[in-house]
Parts: structure tokens; C-alpha cells; sequence
């Protein structure tokens, strides 16, 4: 969209996925209509708050997805459209052409195999890979992402490992098949500071370094900054805004971004009163006709509680989901 | 001067760690708390931070008396508590009262929510029932609460109104010191901002004093005016926010916000890296706790253990290249 | 892992002495021995002369050292009532109750484990409500009663086993099944729990992620993680069996120890109970000693400090 790739790597047309809500069988609209795309080595950040949608549309993209889950749309990826394909299919594609990694590192391994057995697994379903050439190639892996000594660590459990040299190994093994994209769901939600940074840096020089497309999905805006290059608001199950992150940072359009952003302590004196977005965001079984955020927008006018907002269009590929989007 | 709410004089806790079998001599000891010393104004919030493992956690486990002080003082509102006799420690539990991460598991799922809040009432015995329904009723208007929530679940509530319970059942005792420890983070964005603006109401409305934890450097800016870094059970740097945060001079408080990230796209920052993994507090290092990851260390920093020593930026560091105030500037 | 090893060595050998200090303390308070060993009308000179035979003069940890040297030679005294050797009473005994404690053990922790992973599996479903009906009627029921059913449905009615005695592998059917019942449904609900919790641990998610068969998640992964917990109490399981093949032996006229013991009961055959609870103890802190130690070849946790 933005970026000078004219090939993106992923491209989502039209997503939606509806999940049986367990408590009491309800149908859950859980993404309604989302559109995205991502370039070879671009970032995209898709940012929002918990059940907003953000998670679901990213595990959509290989079905990761309860078994209730319904999806609809298109998502164009390596000369296929995998919102047809099989789970078998999928599954073949997971771990080998799109990567995922998740919450925290500490837990993404099982605690009773060796590190060399886990990093071995994707490479003997998707590769084939055996004996000397499996071996090669874990040795590799881990060289890649800055681990010393990896015979040694080859050969060790994940509780003999510090936090810094798990999230190392996990993304070893997030890239062990030369995937295109990589999936990071709430990446650094459960770290400290340090570790957090540090698991944004090696994100990034994976990407820079493979050419990978990178969808990180947070409720963080300091890691949306760090390292996204394009970001995605999502508020009940819609991308109420798209954009560079620069032009989003800058000028957001949508109201709801615009309290997020303000609602950061880093934007207001020491002490004084937050911003804050008042009321809950709707229950996805039972959305009401117009505009989702309408029952918390500061700005609303009448037409936001009837009419559903079309996407306005700016310059450079910025668009929002608002009436009032062009009003400054 | 009017006497701190709290003072925390060089406390300490070990723990026996468990000993090899067979094992000779004396058993190790996990220094988590080792020589704390901080003291909070009354009505300030001040902020401990520092990544886990730092010792925080075990320092307000102590101050709750959750965990037994190995040495050390600690004076609420000018009285020695640490060897208090039961009155004596029960009158200062109704004053310190906690918040904790997880509103969730930190409300009993089987209570209702006035009874949660009630508790700390009926075991203190002195109010009638009446009173008691009054004070409740207060309590969740205070904290924001509709009137009927004091007959609901804690799992009938968001995370926030959750948390809005937590805080309403910290202030039933009417405490004088709420310790909050990582209030927000369980939150969404725009949730964290209404707990916080409501604790600075609260602190406002009360003459509260806060002892906040947090993990998130922002928050800790936003709502402290003191605070301090812990790394491996010490404290390695203290001041005020604005000295600690911007212009840190302990290489541990440095690296730490070093990695604070960036509000916008235009002022990523480099980062100062850490190299190794954190010490165990089995062991920890001679001299200077951090120099085995220390981007300046020098040989001497493995034999001078550095204790805090005003800066010339104005805060205390405990770094023996930490450039010092001269007695003229301390003077002052 | 050696370290690991040698403590649980350490720790059953403790739990023996204590075992072996309980059984002589009880058997001192359960009143003077001379009282049964001397002849009702002998004088004070008779009865000192046989607590000086029998070194029951001596001061109470001597005689202690004494039964303990007498023990470790497999001398238990003789039985009361049959006035034979009661070690080798029970010895004789022995195999018996180990085939029928051991086939219960191995059934019950296999068919557990599996109609636990089922249960989970099949979250849920009718196969899930019946696999726990059965473990709740498993561990409600008691044994005796079970086995009388047993007796009257598979022996009585349908006459397809037999239901007394030990004679061919036949014989083996009803007792074993109707002992390994409680312990399976307990095997079976912990594996179903403990499935159900790996399935959500983040480790699962990101193998799914790898693009690993569910077939290799399910049975390389979660089952390995779910048996860690199960491994923790089948030696408590083991304890129980033992102590159920009691009842068990006496429903189906089972020739083990356990008759034997409830006979020395009633008979207060003293040396025989003892000797026939030292015994099992023995196999008890022995066989949980090994399940201490195949938990440390599932978790590489406790193999490596």
C-alpha cells in the first residue's frame, strides 16, 4: 500500500471471523472486514485492546482458530488464497512459509525436550531435513541469532537457559524454515523492560536480515513505534484506522486512535489527569447498527449511531473509519 | 520536619536456600532483599522499579509482613514496627493496606463484592452493621462504583471495575499507605488511564501515601515524585523522577531507561545493552552487584562494594565512576 | 540426577527404620509378652528367668538393636497359632498378593491413562460423560460390594469366571479387575485433568504453530507432560492397592497375605502380623521408589539440577 513492493507478501481482502462464544453458544463477529497487506521486510502493527479483534484476525491467517471458528475473505498468499485451503494444507504452511511466536518466551518450549529436538521438529516435517543436514542447519540457526557455543546448547533443556537465550532460540526457530512472514502475537506483553527491547531488536534484525514480512500484534503503542512501519487500529472487530506509523503518530484521524495515543502517561505532564476513553467497548454477539465506538466517541453526532462510517482516504495510504475522519 | 509515613532502614531479607545433600558448613543464603533503605513522604507516591528478580516483590512481602525481616528497621509514621507486638503490628496492617496485579485472583471468586470490601470491617469487629452497610455504600461511590455492584460477583466485572474493587477493599481500613504493586498492567490502555487518574483522586481526597511497583517506567514517572532502582536486592539509584529518569547516572539505571519505549516513531533512542545473564542472588558478585554486566566496569569494581552517594545530577547512585557532588553542591 | 537418586534411596531407608520402630513400639503397647509366652501359673523367678531367655530385661533401645538384627536374618519368632517360622508363613504367601497387587497396578495405570487421554480428547462428548460417570462410580463404590456384583453377575449368573481361589490365570480376572476399579478411575481422572491443562499451555499453541501433526503434539508432547503429574501419585495409588487387596482377598478366597493378616488379627498372632506388615512395607517403599525414579527419566527437570 505504502511501501514501494509492488508484491506484498500477505494480502487480506474482506476478513471476517466468527467464533460460538462457550458461556452461551452466542455468535461472536469477532473481525468484521478487515483489509491489510505486507510487504517483503515492512512491518505491520495491528494494535487495539483486548477483544478487539487483533489476535483473531492475525490467527486467521493460518486458522490457529477455535474449532467453532468461521472464516470468510480472502487472504492472497504465495499464489493461493488460504482462506480456501485445507487445515492439512495449513498446516503444512505453518512453521515452514509463515512463522509465528507468542506471548512469552519462557513458556514457548516444552519443558521436557531439548532445545536441539524442538528447533529439529519444523525442519524435519516441512524439509525433511536428517543426520548431518539436520544437524548442520540447527547449528546454523542458532549461530544466526547470536547463540555461542550452540553444540552445547543444542543438547540442553529450556530450563537450563536464561529468558535472553529463549527468546533467541524461539526465534531460531521461528525462522528455521526461511519462512515470508512472521506472525508475533503480543511479542513482549509479559517482559521486563530490557527483554522486551531486546526481543524487538532481534524481531527487527530478522526481518531486515530475511526480507521477512512482520505483523506484530500488541495493545502497546511504544512497541507499534519501535519497530512497525505500517499500523492497524482495531476497535470491535473493524480497522477503524491504517496507515504509516509516522502519519498515525502524527496525525491520527479516528477518534479512538486519538484517545489511545493521549492516554499514554508520556503525553501529559507528571500528575496531571489522563485522558481517558469512558463506557466498555460493545459486546461482539449484539453490535449495534453505525459506528462501534460511537457509544464512547467524544465526537459523535447522530449519524454515527445509525449509519456505519465509510473509510476515509488521506495521503500516503492513511485511511479511518469515521464521519468526522477529515475534521481537524 | 514532619515525620515520613515510612522509613525503611537498611532491610534485609535472606532466605535459607535448600542445601546440597550431604552438605558441610553453613547453608547458602539467597540474599533477595539485601540493605534497603528508602523513605516516602506522607502524601507522596514513591516508585520502586527494577526488572524481576530485583527484589521488590520481597521487599513489599516484608512490609506486608507476609515474609519475616532478617534485619533492619522499619518505622510507619514514626514507630519501629518490625518487632511490634501483635496490637501493636495489627494497628499498622489496618493503616498498609495492598493492590495487587490481578484483581482477579486477588478477590475471592464466592463473595460477594460487599463482603469483600466489608472484611477488613468485620474482622476489625468495632463497627456495627449498620455502619458497616453505610461505609461500603461509600466506599464503591468513592472508588466509582455503581450503588448495586456491592451485591455482585467479582467475575460479573471487567478488569477494571475489578480493580476498582481491589481499591475500594484496600481504603475500607482507612489506611494511611496503600502499597500498589503493578496495579495497571493487568489492563488495557484506555482502562490503565481511568485507575490511575482515580488513584491520584483518591490521594488527593485522603492524604494517601503510595509505595507503587511497576515494570512500566511511564506509569512510574507519571504518578511518582521519588523513586528508586533496585538491581540484585539493592538499591543502585534514587532521586526524583526527573533526575532518575532523565538523567540516570548508576549504568544499570542508564540501561534500564535506555530501553523505555519510544512514545513516537521520531525519538527511537539507541539502547544501552546489557550483555550476560542476571546474576543469582545465591551469589552474588563481589563489590559491585552489576559489573558483571556493566558496560564500564573497571577491575576495581570487583573488590569496593559502592554504597549510594550523591550525585552531581542530584540523585543518590551507588556507582564508584558516578561523577559525585562536591560538599558545596550537597551544601546546597 | 545422582544426587536426586541417592536422596530417595536415603528417604526409603528411613521410612523403613520408622516403620520397623513403629511395628516394635506398637507390639511393646499391646501389652507384656510374657503374659501369652510364659505358662499362666509360673512365679515371679519363672517369669524373670524367660525375659532374661528372651533379653526382655534389657533396656527397651537393646532390644530394639535385638529385633532389628532378628529382622534383617528374617526372624520374626514364630507364629502363635501354628507355631511356624511367621517370616516364612508370609513369604510363602507373598507371591500371591504381588501377582494380584502388580496385575491391578499395571491395568489400572494403563486403561487410567488412556481413558484418560480419551476423556480429554473427547472433551465433552457422551464418550467423556460416561469415562467419568465410571471413574465416579469407581471411587464411590466400595470394593467389597463391587466384587460381590462381580461374583454374582460374571461368576453366579453368567458363570463365565470363577470367582474363589488361585488356580489357573483365569482365577486372577475378577480380583484383579475389581481391585485395579478405584485406582483406575483415579489414574484416569488425574491423565484427563492434566491433558486438559497442557493443552493450554503456550507451548502446545506454538507447536501448532510449527506446523507439527496434531498426532506428535498429542502423544510426543502433552502426554509426556500430563504423565508428570500422574507418575507423582501412582505410588500413592500403590499404597492403596495394597492396602485394598485386604478386602479383596477375602471377597474372592484369594490365598496372599492379606487373609493371612486378617486371620493374625483375629487370632492376635503377633509375630505373624508383624512380620507380614514388614514385608509389605517393604514392597510398598520399594516399588515407590522406583516410580521416584522413573519420574526423574520423564522430567529432564529433576535429572539435571
Amino acid at each position: 500500500m505504502t511501501d514501494t513492493n509492488a508484491q506484498p507478501v500477505i494480502r487480506v481482502e474482506d476478513l471476517y471471523v466468527s467464533l460460538r462464544r462457550r458461556r452461551d453458544g452466542a455468535t461472536i463477529r469477532a473481525v468484521n472486514g478487515v483489509n491489510f497487506s505486507v510487504g517483503r521486510g515492512r512491518t505491520l502493527g495491528i494494535v487495539g485492546e483486548s477483544g478487539c479483534g487483533k489476535s483473531t484476525a492475525a490467527m486467521a491467517l493460518v486458522r490457529l482458530l477455535p474449532k467453532s471458528a468461521e472464516v470468510r475473505g480472502a487472504i492472497h498468499f504465495d499464489g493461493r488464497d488460504l482462506a480456501t485451503e485445507s487445515q492439512g494444507a495449513l498446516r503444512r504452511i505453518r512453521g515452514r512459509k509463515i512463522a509465528m511466536i507468542f506471548q512469552d518466551p519462557m513458556v514457548a518450549l516444552d519443558p521436557l525436550f531439548t532445545v536441539g529436538d524442538q528447533l529439529a521438529e519444523p525442519l524435519r516435517e516441512h524439509l525433511d531435513l536428517d543426520g548431518e543436514a539436520l544437524h548442520a542447519r540447527q547449528v546454523e540457526l542458532l549461530q544466526a541469532v547470536g547463540i555461542s557455543s550452540p553444540e552445547t546448547r543444542l543438547k540442553q533443556y529450556p530450563h537450563q537457559m536464561s529468558g535472553g537465550m529463549l527468546q533467541r532460540i524461539v526465534g531460531a526457530i521461528a525462522i528455521a524454515c526461511n519462512p515470508e512472514l512472521l506472525i508475533a502475537d503480543e511479542p513482549t506483553t509479559a517482559l521486563d523492560p530490557t527483554a522486551q527491547a531486546g526481543y524487538l531488536e532481534l524481531l527487527e534484525r530478522l526481518s531486515e536480515t530475511y526480507g521477512l514480512a512482520l505483523i506484530v500484534v500488541t495493545h502497546d503503542m511504544g512497541v507499534v513505534s519501535r519497530i512497525c512501519h505500517d499500523v492497524m487500529v482495531m476497535y470491535a472487530g473493524q480497522t477503524v484506522e491504517y496507515g504509516p506509523v509516522r502519519a498515525i503518530f502524527d496525525q491520527p484521524r479516528h477518534p479512538y486512535t486519538q484517545a489511545l495515543l493521549a492516554s499514554i502517561p508520556h503525553a501529559v505532564e507528571p500528575g496531571a489527569c489522563l485522558p481517558t476513553i469512558e463506557g466498555q467497548p460493545p459486546d461482539l454477539a449484539a453490535l449495534p447498527p453505525g459506528c462501534p465506538f460511537a457509544a464512547r466517541c467524544p465526537k459523535v453526532v447522530d449519524r454515527c449511531r445509525t449509519e456505519a462510517p465509510p473509510p476515509v482516504e488521506f495521503a500516503g495510504g492513511q485511511r479511518a473509519l469515521c464521519w468526522r475522519a477529515d475534521e481537524r | 520536619m514532619t515525620i515520613p509515613i515510612l522509613e525503611v532502614r537498611d532491610l534485609k531479607k535472606y532466605y535459607a536456600a535448600s542445601a546440597p545433600f550431604f552438605h558441610r558448613g553453613e547453608r547458602p543464603v539467597v540474599r533477595a532483599v539485601d540493605g534497603v533503605s528508602f523513605t516516602i513522604p506522607e502524601g507522596e507516591t514513591f516508585g520502586l522499579i527494577g526488572e524481576s528478580g530485583c527484589g521488590k516483590t520481597t521487599t513489599v512481602r516484608t512490609l506486608l509482613g507476609l515474609e519475616k525481616v532478617t534485619s533492619g528497621t522499619i518505622r510507619f509514621a514514626g514507630e519501629e514496627v518490625q518487632d511490634a507486638d501483635q496490637a501493636g503490628w495489627r494497628r499498622y496492617r489496618s493503616s498498609v493496606q495492598a493492590v495487587f496485579q490481578d484483581p482477579y485472583s486477588s478477590l475471592s471468586p464466592r463473595m460477594r463484592v460487599w463482603e469483600i470490601i466489608a472484611e477488613p470491617l468485620i474482622t476489625a469487629g468495632k463497627m456495627s452493621k449498620a455502619d458497616i452497610k453505610t461505609r461500603v455504600a461509600e466506599l464503591l461511590e468513592v472508588v466509582g462504583l455503581p450503588n448495586d455492584a456491592g451485591e455482585r460477583f467479582p467475575h460479573e466485572f471487567s478488569g477494571g471495575q475489578r480493580q476498582r474493587v481491589a481499591i475500594a477493599r484496600g481504603l475500607s481500613p482507612q489506611p494511611r499507605l496503600l502499597i500498589l504493586d503493578e496495579p495497571v498492567s493487568a489492563l488495557d490502555v484506555s482502562i490503565r488511564a481511568q485507575i490511575l487518574n482515580l488513584l491520584q483522586a483518591l490521594q488527593d481526597k485522603f492524604g494517601l501515601s503510595y509505595l507503587l511497583i511497576s515494570h512500566d517506567l511511564d506509569i512510574v514517572a507519571h504518578m511518582c515524585r521519588n523513586i528508586a532502582v533496585m538491581y540484585l536486592g539493592r538499591i543502585v539509584e534514587t532521586g526524583t523522577v526527573a533526575q532518575v529518569r532523565d538523567n540516570p547516572q548508576h549504568p544499570y539505571a542508564q540501561a534500564l531507561f535506555s530501553a523505555v519505549l519510544p512514545p513516537h516513531p521520531d525519538k527511537i533512542k539507541p539502547r544501552i545493552r546489557l550483555t550476560g545473564p542476571q546474576p543469582s542472588p545465591l551469589n552474588p558478585p563481589s563489590g559491585c552487584r552489576f559489573r558483571t554486566r556493566c558496560p564500564v566496569v573497571q577491575p576495581i569494581c570487583a573488590e569496593i562494594e559502592p554504597a549510594l552517594e550523591q550525585t552531581r545530577a542530584g540523585s543518590r547512585a551507588a556507582c564508584l565512576f558516578a561523577p559525585r557532588a562536591s560538599q558545596e553542591e550537597i551544601d546546597r | 540426577m545422582g544426587r536426586y537418586i541417592l536422596k530417595r534411596l536415603w528417604r526409603a531407608l528411613i521410612t523403613l527404620i520408622v516403620i520397623s520402630m513403629l511395628i516394635f513400639v506398637i507390639a511393646r503397647v499391646t501389652g507384656d509378652p510374657i503374659a501369652y509366652l510364659a505358662p499362666e501359673d509360673a512365679s515371679e523367678q519363672e517369669l524373670a528367668q524367660v525375659r532374661a531367655r528372651l533379653g526382655l530385661d534389657k533396656p527397651i533401645y537393646v532390644q530394639y538393636a535385638f529385633y532389628v538384627g532378628d529382622a534383617l536374618r528374617g526372624d520374626f519368632g514364630n507364629s502363635l497359632r501354628y507355631n511356624r517360622p511367621a517370616f516364612e508363613m508370609v513369604l510363602q504367601r507373598l507371591p500371591a498378593t504381588i501377582q494380584l497387587s502388580l496385575i491391578a497396578f499395571i491395568v489400572s495405570t494403563i486403561l487410567g491413562i488412556m481413558m484418560g487421554v480419551l476423556a480429554a480428547l473427547r472433551r465433552d462428548t457422551w464418550i467423556d460423560g460416561a469415562l467419568r460417570l465410571l471413574a465416579v462410580l469407581g471411587q464411590s463404590a466400595p470394593s467389597f460390594w463391587i466384587g460381590i456384583l462381580a461374583i454374582m453377575i460374571f461368576g453366579v449368573h453368567l458363570q463365565w469366571l470363577p470367582t474363589s481361589g488361585r488356580m489357573g490365570p483365569e482365577y486372577l480376572i475378577l480380583p484383579s479387575l475389581t481391585l485395579a476399579l478405584f485406582s483406575m478411575a483415579s489414574v484416569m481422572r488425574l491423565t484427563r485433568s492434566a491433558m486438559l491443562e497442557t493443552q493450554t499451555q503456550e507451548y502446545v499453541k506454538f507447536l501448532r504453530a510449527k506446523g507439527v501433526p496434531e498426532s506428535q503434539i498429542i502423544f510426543k508432547h502433552m502426554l509426556r507432560n500430563a504423565l508428570v503429574p500422574v507418575l507423582a501419585v501412582l505410588g500413592i495409588q500403590l499404597s492403596h492397592l495394597v492396602g485394598g487387596t485386604v478386602i479383596i482377598e477375602i471377597v474372592f478366597n484369594w490365598p496372599g497375605v492379606g487373609r493371612l493378616m486378617v486371620e493374625a488379627l483375629l487370632n492376635s498372632d503377633l509375630p505373624l502380623i508383624q512380620a507380614g506388615v514388614m514385608l509389605i512395607a517393604i514392597s510398598v517403599v520399594l516399588v515407590n521408589l522406583l516410580v521416584d525414579l522413573s519420574y526423574g527419566l520423564v522430567d529432564p527437570r529433576i535429572r539435571i539440577e
